[in-house]
C-alpha cells in the first residue's frame, strides 16, 4: 500500500476504514498500564543488578 | 515393752503401708486418667492431622488445576499469536506476489490485513448478505473471546492501518500517500486533535486517549463519546450495502462521517482548536500546537463577537491567562468594540 494509492483508495471504498475504527475503541487500558508497569519494574531490577556489578546475559543475572 | 514397741511399730508400718497403698492406688488412678486424657488428646490430634492432610490434598489439587488452566491459557495465547503471525506472513506474501512493493509499507499492510482480513472476505464478489452477517458475527465473537493482549495487538494494528489508509504516518519506512478525504472524515469521527495522533508510528497515545476520559484545552474525549462513536459505526456498517454493491465510491463511503458530530462537543465553545472553558480553567499554553494561530483565531472576524461575549461572561470570575491578555491588548485595534 505504501506506493500504491489505488490500492489504498480501494481499501477505503471496500469499507476497511469503518471496520478498523471499532478496533481502536476496544483497547484494554488497564492491561496496557499493567504491562508497562511490569516492564518498568523489570528494567529497574536489571539496572539495580548492573549497579551491583552483576553480569547480565540473556535471561540470566549472575553476581 | 518390747512387744508393745514392736506392736506399735508394726501398726505404724502397716499404717504407713496402707497410706502408701492408698497413694499408689491414687497414683494409678491419676495415671489412668492421665493416660485416658492423653489418649483423647492424641485422638484429637490425629483427627486434626487427618483434616489438615485432607485440606492440604484439596489445596494441592486446586493448585494443580489452576496451574493446568494457566498453562492452557498460555498455550491458547501463543496459538493466537502464531495465527496472527501466520496471517501477517500470508498478507506479506500476497502483497509481494501481486505488486512487488517495497518492504517499507509491509507493516502498515500487515496491519490492514490483520485487522480486516475476515470482514473483507464477506465482501468478495459472490458473497451474499447472510455470509457477510455471519462473518461480522464471527469477528465479534472472536473479539469478545480474545485475551486482553490479543485485543490490544489488534487495536495497535488497526491504528497503523487507519493511519496508513489516511496517509498520515510520518515515518518514511511506513508512510503512505496522503488521502485528504479520509483525513477529513477521521477529523469528524475522532475529533481533530485525536486524529492528528494517527501520524505517530507508536499508537499507544491515541489508543489510551480514545479509551479513557480526557478533558483538556486541546482534547476532549469521554467514554460517552466513545460509546456514541461505536453506535454510529455499527449503524453505518449495518446500513452499508453488501454483496456486489459492497464497493462504493469514496464520496458515498465517507459521507456518513462528514455529517457526524458529537453531542458533547456541540456544547463546547472552541476557537482555533482550543476549548476556551478548559483553557481558562487550566491555561496550559504548552499543549497548544500553534498559540499564534489560536490568538489570531480569537481576534478573527468570525470569532470576535464570541470572544468578547466569552470574556465579558467569564473574566469577572476568572483571571484570563496573562500571555493571552498581553497578546489581546497588543493585537486589539483601538476601535475594537
Amino acid at each position: 500500500m505504501a506506493k500504491d494509492p489505488i490500492l489504498q483508495k480501494s481499501l477505503v471504498c471496500a469499507g476497511v476504514l469503518w471496520r478498523a475504527i471499532p478496533k481502536l475503541l476496544h483497547f484494554d487500558v488497564s492491561h496496557e498500564l499493567q504491562q508497562k508497569a511490569s516492564i518498568e519494574a523489570a528494567a529497574r531490577k536489571v539496572a539495580a543488578a548492573r549497579e551491583a556489578g552483576a553480569k547480565i546475559g540473556g535471561n540470566v543475572i549472575s553476581m | 515393752m518390747c512387744h508393745t514397741q514392736t506392736g506399735e511399730k508394726w501398726e505404724a508400718l502397716s499404717a504407713d503401708a496402707s497410706v502408701a497403698e492408698a497413694k499408689a492406688s491414687a497414683a494409678a488412678r491419676y495415671r489412668d486418667e492421665l493416660g485416658k486424657g492423653k489418649g483423647s488428646m492424641l485422638a484429637e490430634a490425629d483427627a486434626a492431622a487427618e483434616a489438615a492432610a485432607t485440606e492440604a490434598a484439596a489445596a494441592r489439587e486446586a493448585a494443580e488445576a489452576a496451574a493446568a488452566e494457566a498453562r492452557r491459557a498460555n498455550a491458547e495465547e501463543q496459538e493466537a499469536a502464531t495465527e496472527a503471525a501466520a496471517a501477517a506472513a500470508a498478507g506479506n506474501e500476497k502483497s509481494n506476489s501481486s505488486g512487488g512493493e517495497g518492504k517499507d509499507g509491509d507493516e502498515a499492510k500487515d496491519g490492514a490485513n490483520e485487522a480486516n482480513s475476515s470482514p473483507l472476505a464477506a465482501y468478495e464478489p459472490g458473497a451474499n448478505s447472510s455470509s457477510s452477517d455471519a462473518a461480522i458475527a464471527a469477528a465479534q465473537r472472536a473479539t469478545q473471546a480474545a485475551t486482553p493482549a490479543a485485543v490490544n495487538l489488534e487495536a495497535r494494528l488497526a491504528a497503523r492501518a487507519v493511519g496508513a489508509l489516511a496517509g498520515q504516518l510520518l515515518r518514511d519506512q511506513i508512510a503512505t500517500a496522503p488521502m485528504p478525504e479520509v483525513q477529513v472524515a477521521l477529523r469528524y469521527l475522532l475529533t481533530p486533535q485525536l486524529a492528528k495522533l494517527l501520524r505517530n508510528a507508536r499508537p499507544e497515545e491515541l489508543l489510551l486517549a480514545l479509551n479513557q476520559n480526557t478533558l483538556t484545552a486541546t482534547k476532549i474525549w469521554t467514554l460517552e463519546m466513545r460509546d456514541e462513536l461505536v453506535a454510529k459505526v455499527a449503524k453505518v456498517l449495518k446500513e452499508r450495502p453488501c454483496g456486489d454493491r459492497a464497493v462504493q465510491s469514496l464520496e458515498d463511503e465517507l459521507a456518513p462521517a462528514l455529517t457526524y458530530g458529537f453531542t458533547r462537543l456541540g456544547k463546547e465553545l472552541q476557537v482555533g482548536g482550543v476549548y476556551l472553558k478548559f483553557y481558562i480553567a487550566t491555561p496550559e499554553e504548552a499543549s497548544i500546537d500553534h498559540p499564534d494561530k489560536f490568538a489570531d483565531a480569537l481576534l478573527g472576524e468570525k470569532s470576535r463577537l464570541v470572544c468578547v461575549c466569552f470574556f465579558k461572561c467569564f473574566c469577572s470570575v476568572t483571571i484570563p491567562p496573562p500571555k493571552l491578555t498581553i497578546y489581546l491588548v497588543q493585537k486589539t485595534p483601538s476601535n475594537f468594540p
